[in-house]
């Protein structure tokens, strides 16, 4: 499965066997597997200040996890065991969230796990079957998240597939988007609270005007003419949603969330909220020497009120630059990826409604010693979420993928695993979804990070 | 219990019954409205395109922790429903907060607003204001609504300053060409605003009442009074700093936490013409009827319920 990817060198130190990955996806470090035995990937992650060159010879003061923007990929695969070491050097607490994992409870890393500076966590769970896809990983403390994902701190993740049906002669790569804003001295910056700026950001959430690819300002890849890559794309940034698009391209979407779909679908666009990610298919067709751009077209995902004025700039993420000869390979894309086996509406034992204003769940702010929802375990159920004002709202559900099933009333077109959904100003989404395997107190909340931060998130307790 | 009674409590969906005479665009049944407020949104059960006649809101606030009102906004013809979001809001948001910086004092307002605001505002008209109702109570509001592009806004404030508005509390809505045959209203009660005195013909305790309010007129023809407030009083409450907290234009003015609990009641900004509105009064205690005066001495009228 690693074969294309991965090469490993093996030292012994001590008692330990030390596995240190010298290869990378898409020039993403991977985390160092500690564990010498299969099946078990045992890794050490540390947040911490640190001072990184984000923009062109400036230094700027970050968070960091183990030294790097993004943090080091975390590899692994359906049936692993995972141990995750968490060193937290910061000065103020925090927690890794495993965005979009099946996990226990306790390992979550949500706001009701918090650690302490200087104190270490370790976070184990299992790899289920079925969950390969795209995944990342992102503190989550109780309103302090849009800093500390602002300062750097958000990393990816990939659940492989040991029998994956894509073909593994495809390159892959991982493109973690994100924004950020920063001073005449190249700090990081945050609007202080009083400032015009502090409100807008507070219903926007805040955006920068400098994009960034992995930990690069408009990188460049390389394909051939003929070749199919395939790339995965997660929406780390705290506010801005991407509408994407590749001048002259048509992607072919393969997967969500919680993997892959069950038939590709061909698009010119993908729109990913945050928190959310994206499996597509580029396929080269271009002459040698020619370069196109992967765009973020414009998108209103605004109130009218706060739009800001530059919103329908288009603006520029990676530039794919065309190489060699053309590919001779034949790849064959299966017209059925796999299957996802339907959520029973039969099955559903409630129906729980959402309303999202700015800031607010059902007109409250989350309070950690308050139950929102109450469900038991094993239990399928359907959420309803309307959105009541104009501007774009991702819901995300910890704990458990689930499956949207209709759009202002419309049924949608598959059945995909997500766990972040987005609904655009004045609409609504309604998903089903089943509580499966692990009790606990899981968080839901709107993935814009400010809006989380102000308590726009709520607690469910499933028993 | 009337049949707007029983709207108010038991309906839960827009009853809109439109049938086709030859074209004639004539539509017969109810037309109301659903309103949920939240913090801060309206959660509205209606279609956004409703016949011309009266319409009815019907404004539910069991689920918001804040005060909220219900403000009609008609827009002049051409003007886009984001416009009145957009160049028109951002004028009063901007002088809002010049006015709470101290950049501009009270007796500027006025100009400096005017400087802002689109050319077409002046078009713009309020057919009625309002109704302030806060957590828990329940209100109601029936105009008599003619073709035109519609905004339903909160302009209630936040703690901190903001206008409901610019939080997302606001509803789009258009009023066709087509007629409604609803009735006017025939509401139990009358209140006549005079320039010192609340008149009424109701005898006030617990449940559903419907009022029209009327007003009388000054020499000149004009409305003394435009607003009626039903407020229900706490020991120590002050009526005359209700009537100063109701200035919108004062800093604190409609800005949370009220000083007092609001049942209902309504703002004409049409000279003259009825009103008409319904408000449910759930407990005993000591009420008054408000009428604000903008830096003035307000209009009260106080009652017991037992």
């Amino acid at each position: 499965m690693f074969k294309k990817l991965f090469f490993v060198t093996v030292l012994s130190i001590g008692s330990f066997t030390i596995s240190i990955a010298q290869n990378s996806v898409a020039g993403h470090t991977l985390l160092d597997n500690l564990s010498p035995e299969p099946g078990i990937v045992e890794v050490q992650i540390t947040a911490s200040p640190d001072r990184l060159s984000l923009l062109p010879d400036t230094k700027t003061d970050v968070y960091a996890y183990n030294g790097q923007i993004p943090g080091p990929l975390l590899e692994i695969s359906e049936g692993d065991s995972v141990i995750i070491h968490f060193q937290n050097d910061l000065d103020e607490e925090t927690t890794i969230h495993w965005h979009g994992m099946h996990l226990p409870f306790v390992s979550d890393g949500s706001p009701f796990h918090p650690i302490q500076p200087g104190e270490s966590y370790t976070y184990t769970f299992r790899v289920h079957p079925g969950t390969a896809g795209t995944y990342w990983y992102h503190p989550h403390p109780h309103h302090r998240t849009a800093w500390q994902v602002g300062m750097g701190l958000y990393g990816g993740i990939i659940v492989r597939d040991p029998n994956d049906p894509l073909p593994d002669t495809l390159e892959d790569k991982l493109l973690i988007l994100s924004d950020n804003r920063f001073d005449e001295e190249g700090n990081i910056d945050f609007a202080k609270e009083g400032t015009r700026q502090f409100k807008v950001d507070e219903m926007n959430g805040r955006e920068g005007d400098i994009l960034f690819v992995n930990d690069e300002i408009m990188p460049e890849l390389s394909i051939q003419n003929g070749e199919v890559q395939r790339w995965r794309i997660v929406n780390a940034s705290g506010a801005r949603i991407y509408r994407i698009g590749l001048e002259g391209h048509t992607f072919t979407h393969i997967g969500s969330d919680g993997g892959l779909f069950e038939y590709p679908e061909k698009t010119d666009e993908i729109i990913l909220a945050n928190g959310e990610r994206a499996e597509v298919l580029v396929h080269g067709a271009a002459d040698p020497g020619s370069k196109v751009t992967l765009q973020a077209l414009p998108y209103n995902r605004y109130m009218p009120q706060w739009r800001p004025a530059d919103w329908d700039q288009t603006r520029d993420l990676l530039t794919l630059t065309y190489i060699g000869e053309p590919s001779m390979d034949l790849i064959e894309i299966p017209e059925t990826l796999r299957s996802i086996p339907k959520l029973d509406p039969d099955e559903v034992t409630a129906t729980r409604v959402m309303r999202m204003s700015n800031g607010k769940i059902n007109s409250k702010t989350m309070d950690m010693q308050r139950i929102d929802e109450s469900a038991k375990l094993g239990n399928t159920e359907i959420w309803e979420i309307k959105n009541l004002v104009g501007m774009d709202h991702p819901f995300h559900l910890h704990g458990y993928q689930f499956q949207v099933f209709e759009r202002n009333g419309e049924p949608v077109s598959q059945a995909k695993w997500e766990d972040t959904v987005n609904v655009p100003g004045f609409e609504n989404a309604s998903f089903i979804v089943r509580y499966d395997n692990y009790r606990g107190k899981w968080m839901f909340h709107c993935h814009i990070l400010d809006h989380e931060d102000q308590g726009m998130m709520g607690v469910l307790e499933v028993k | 219990m009337s049949n707007v009674c029983k709207g108010l409590f038991f309906t839960i969906t827009t009853i809109l019954i439109s049938m086709d005479f030859g074209g004639s665009g004539l539509v017969y049944g109810q037309t109301e409205v659903h309103v949920e407020a939240m913090d801060h949104a309206f959660d509205v059960d209606a279609p956004n395109e409703l016949p011309s006649g009266w319409v009815t809101f019907y404004f539910s606030n069991l689920i918001a922790n804040n005060t909220h009102e219900i403000s009609l906004v008609r827009l002049p013809d051409g003007v886009a429903h984001e416009e009145y979001l957009t160049d028109y809001m951002t004028a009063w948001e901007t002088l809002l907060w010049e006015y709470q910086e101290g950049v501009v004092e009270r007796s500027g307002i006025s100009d400096r607003v005017n400087e802002m605001l689109p050319g077409w505002a002046g078009g713009t008209l309020y057919p009625t204001t309002r109704g302030l109702t806060s957590p828990g109570k329940i209100s109601e509001r029936t105009v008599f609504l003619e073709p035109a592009k519609y905004m339903m806004v909160c302009w209630m404030k936040t703690e901190d300053g903001i206008i409901h508005i610019m939080e997302g509390m606001h509803w789009e809505f258009t009023i066709t060409e087509d007629t409604a045959n609803n009735p006017e209203p025939n509401p139990e009660s009358r209140i006549t605003l005079h320039e010192d005195d609340i008149e009424q013909d109701w005898e006030p305790e617990i449940g559903k009442h419907t009022f029209a309010l009327e007003f009388s007129l000054n020499p000149d023809g004009q409305p003394f009074h435009n607003n009626i407030h039903l407020v229900r009083m706490e020991e120590g409450t002050d009526l005359d700093e209700v009537n100063d907290w109701l200035d919108w234009y004062r800093i604190g003015g409609l800005r949370s936490v009220p000083p007092v609990e609001f049942v209902g009641g309504v703002e004409v900004m049409k000279d003259g013409a009825t009103a008409y509105f319904a408000l449910n009064i759930t407990e005993p205690g000591d009420y008054a009827w408000v009428v604000f005066v903008p830096r003035g001495q307000g209009v009260y009228k106080r009652f017991t319920i037992e």
